[in-house]
């Protein structure tokens, strides 16, 4: 919660994205809004093909809605907030609630605010993947930055590409 | 973190200076993460010197070196590391090898660490298929190079080139070939990164099954027949890929 779904599609969504935020009622996240339910941006392609994005809320609650979104999903891109107070194990809770379709999901992570003072560095959230044999994308983001967010689309698209290209060569 | 110390011994005043040059360079530069000082005097964290240097020990004695990067020619047979930097001396070869003595430091070591025997066949494996992979009459040979794990920020420092091709190396292992196609990078610069990799024990090499079966005790193994496949949904998904990546500028 808080490490920027909903501005993250708005960065590349050609509508204004469906937001379901309402104020929150957290008070160890500071930030007035959050999402209760589903962020949903649309992305039309020259084929006439349209690629939904759905920003999903981070709480652990709403697991079932994880696992409902990602069946088909083309990949996976995972947020985390290292402003929080213990973003691994945030991360911890996203990879369980993922489990089941890491292993062909392609997936990224991004990590917000990165430079918190105290926070874990980038290479603690490399060390947690390692630590269950994963190997994803790992990369700061400053979702207010289009180029941040594509950035992590662009990884999700190179993992399909690899995957597909081996396939050819099958 | 002060700068770590680098100096040169007995090479030319013309490697001397290029290497001293490249490390300004490195000072200056917004994203490299490399963080070196060119010094005329010991102590040195590091210091270059010529392979054909008879006694190294001593020279690393009397100059109070932390390490030694040797420079000198290409063997056949043997691959160049990071602690070892073929001529002519370039830009990606230095950085290479500083960032992987600047993570020995930062990691604890001197920079004269013990590999196990599993990361020297590791090493060796490596170094034997960049060889086989600067042969372009051993097509059939070419290794496959996969990522053992993310690598540290420290070696990808955000460039989006880099995340992309370490992208590319966690999904599969992938020739180099097909790592030049995919990630739109020079080949140049492909080898490059694989080098840095494999100065941080990052990554494997995957020798091709019928090279495999070449190598004493190897077992009786072919390569797999090729099959065929049903071609449609992995046309669609092709497609689908191309325009997003077109309809996002990507």
């Amino acid at each position: 919660m808080g490490a920027g779904k909903t501005t993250a599609i708005a960065s590349v969504s050609e509508i204004d994205p469906v937001v379901t935020d309402v104020a929150n009622s957290d008070s160890s996240v500071d930030k007035a809004r959050t999402t209760v339910g589903l962020d949903f941006g649309l992305l039309t392609l020259a084929s006439g093909d349209r690629i939904r994005l759905f920003g999903t809320p981070g709480q652990a609650r709403f697991d079932f809605l994880w696992r409902i979104l990602v069946q088909n999903a083309l990949g996976l891109i995972i947020l985390a907030d290292n402003s929080r107070p213990d973003p691994l194990a945030d991360l911890t809770l996203y990879l369980d609630g993922f489990a089941d379709q890491l292993d062909t999901v392609p997936c990224a992570i991004g990590v917000g605010r990165s430079g918190t003072p105290g926070s874990p560095s980038l290479d603690a959230y490399g060390d947690l993947l390692a630590s269950r044999g994963l190997i994803f994308p790992i990369m700061p983001v400053d979702v207010r930055k289009r180029d941040d967010v594509l950035l992590l689309i662009d990884t999700l698209l190179a993992q399909i590409e690899a995957k597909l290209s081996e396939e050819d060569f099958e | 973190m002060r700068p770590l110390r680098l100096g040169t011994f007995q090479l030319s005043p013309a490697e001397a200076g290029l290497i001293r040059a490249l490390v300004q360079l490195f000072a200056s530069g917004d994203t490299s993460e490399l963080n070196w000082q060119y010094v005329d005097e010991a102590p040195y964290d590091v210091l270059v010197v010529d392979a054909n240097v008879k006694d190294m020990a001593a020279v690393r004695s009397l100059n109070k070196a932390g390490s030694l990067l040797k420079v000198g020619e290409a063997v056949p047979g043997a691959g160049a590391g990071p602690e070892m930097m073929v001529r002519p001396i370039r830009r990606d070869k230095l950085e290479v090898s500083l960032l992987h003595f600047q993570h020995q430091i930062l990691q604890g070591g001197s920079g004269r660490e013990v590999i196990n025997v599993q990361e020297a066949d590791s090493a060796i494996r490596i170094a034997g298929a960049m060889l086989r992979q600067d042969d372009p009459g051993n097509a059939s040979a070419q290794p496959r190079f996969k990522l053992r794990r993310w690598p540290p920020a420290e070696l990808l420092h955000n460039d989006a080139s880099r995340i992309r091709m370490a992208t590319l190396l966690s999904k599969r292992p992938m020739l180099m070939s097909e790592m030049v196609e995919m990630s739109r990078q020079p080949i140049e610069r492909c080898k490059a990164f694989i080098q840095l990799l494999q100065g941080f024990n990052l990554i494997d090499a995957h020798l091709p099954l019928a090279v495999q079966a070449t190598l004493p005790g190897a077992l009786e193994t072919y390569p797999p027949a090729p099959r065929h496949r049903a071609r449609g949904n992995e046309d669609r998904r092709w497609s689908l890929v191309r325009g997003i990546r077109q309809r996002l500028g990507l």
